[in-house]
């Protein structure tokens, strides 16, 4: 994944943390786009018209959650619909730890994260993955 | 004598009402945004507080399960981490379905959610 | 081809017999449209959002996740204006009641609710209305 032209979405109910999230990631990268949906349901569709390489996914939500978001994406990449992966970020306050195993090992999670985010947890992954 | 198997306000007194260490290592100093984030938390409490009050009237266990989760992520993240806690002890009392738990958690999240605003208002947030 | 004018429909049905059934129907009518077939709402959705289909024709009662979802996901991504691209939805339903028909007719991107078993006639004419086709081939 390049600097200068990444795409993140960001799928959180809670506004004050999108935004938290939001300002997190135009420091690291001020070159990025950034997405932000309040549910699955848009996290889909937003998705799909703007094709971001990383995801950072709350997986309570009211309306339609990280669940299905993930099983919807994993089902077309199953049918090969979905040509690319992305890589998928969890950031969850969910507590109980066989829910969060789970979690992990779900289609393209890459990483599941507490809330509430350590930054310098995530800001490690990132310079990681991005050149 | 119902008292005693329920936990009391001074049970999360170990948990401080506000870190705001934690708050600003949050928003990486910065002033304005943090202000900005206060304010929509404020504004966001009051709403869960209302649809709290208007689920349980209607005993709607998985919102009011996860309008605690909601608000036990969002009071860890800005560091309220009083609020948190008991928000955390709703939600599982709403995954069991406990109501007497959970109507006498809200009156203590009430007072933390006074507390809270008054800490606020005493640093001009 | 001529990519702009060749429209295409989606099928999204488990029944594998009933599906079939759509499939070879609608592609005796409009052979020269593209004809995409999932057998549950997850594929279905991403055939959705990937082909952007002019027309769906969507069942609304399958296993695990029901038709609903694809509705829910137009709803938000139309609503919040996310979405580029507006497919016509006719929802397949054995409507139960007159409230579930309601129910399911406002919802946005329905253009139409038809019922089970399918009146094929019926399909034909909601296919010509929907693409505002003055006819079909054959």
């Amino acid at each position: 994944m390049k600097k200068n032209n990444i795409r993140f979405l960001i799928v959180e109910d809670d506004e004050m943390i999108r935004i938290i999230h939001k300002d997190f990631l135009e420091e690291l990268f001020p070159d990025c786009k950034i997405f932000e949906a309040a549910n699955a349901a848009q996290g889909i569709c937003l998705y799909f018209e703007c094709r971001p390489h990383l995801i950072l996914l709350d997986m309570m939500m009211p309306l339609m959650g990280g669940e299905t978001f993930l099983d919807i994406l994993e089902e077309g990449h199953r049918t090969k619909i979905l040509k690319e992966k992305p890589k998928i970020v969890i950031v969850t306050a969910i507590k109980d730890v066989k829910e969060l195993m789970e979690i992990g090992k779900r289609f393209s999670v890459e990483a599941v994260i507490s809330k509430p985010l350590v930054q310098s947890q995530l800001k490690a992954l990132l310079e990681d993955w991005i050149s | 004598m119902d008292n005693v198997q329920y936990t009391q306000m001074t049970d999360y007194n170990t948990s401080p009402v506000f870190d705001m260490d934690k708050a600003l290592n949050r928003v990486h100093g910065k002033q304005e945004l943090l202000a900005r984030v206060i304010s929509i938390f404020k504004k966001n409490l009051q709403e869960k507080k209302q649809s709290i009050a208007s689920e349980l009237t209607a005993e709607n266990w998985d919102n009011l399960k996860m309008i605690s989760h909601s608000l036990k992520g969002s009071a860890w993240t800005i560091g309220a981490q009083r609020l948190g806690e008991i928000a955390y002890a709703m939600e599982k009392a709403s995954a069991t379905e406990d109501i007497s738990s959970f109507k006498h958690l809200l009156t203590i999240l009430e007072e933390s959610i006074d507390d809270i605003n008054t800490y606020f208002e005493h640093h001009n947030y | 081809m001529n990519a702009h004018s060749t429209k295409s429909i989606l099928v999204i049905e488990d029944e594998p017999v009933t599906r079939t059934l759509y499939v070879n129907y609608i592609s005796k009518l409009v052979p020269d449209f593209h004809l995409y077939e999932a057998d549950n709402v997850l594929e279905g959705a991403c055939l959705c959002f990937e082909k952007h289909p002019d027309l769906i024709l969507l069942d609304i009662i399958m296993p695990d996740y029901g038709g609903e979802l694809l509705l829910d996901l137009m709803e938000e991504g139309i609503s919040k204006d996310i979405l580029s691209f507006s497919p016509k939805i006719i929802v397949i339903s054995s409507i139960e009641s007159a409230e579930e028909l309601m129910t399911l007719t406002k919802k946005i991107a329905v253009a139409s609710v038809i019922p089970k078993p399918l009146p094929f006639d019926t399909l034909e004419e909601l296919i010509k209305i929907h693409l505002q086709m003055n006819e079909l081939i054959n």
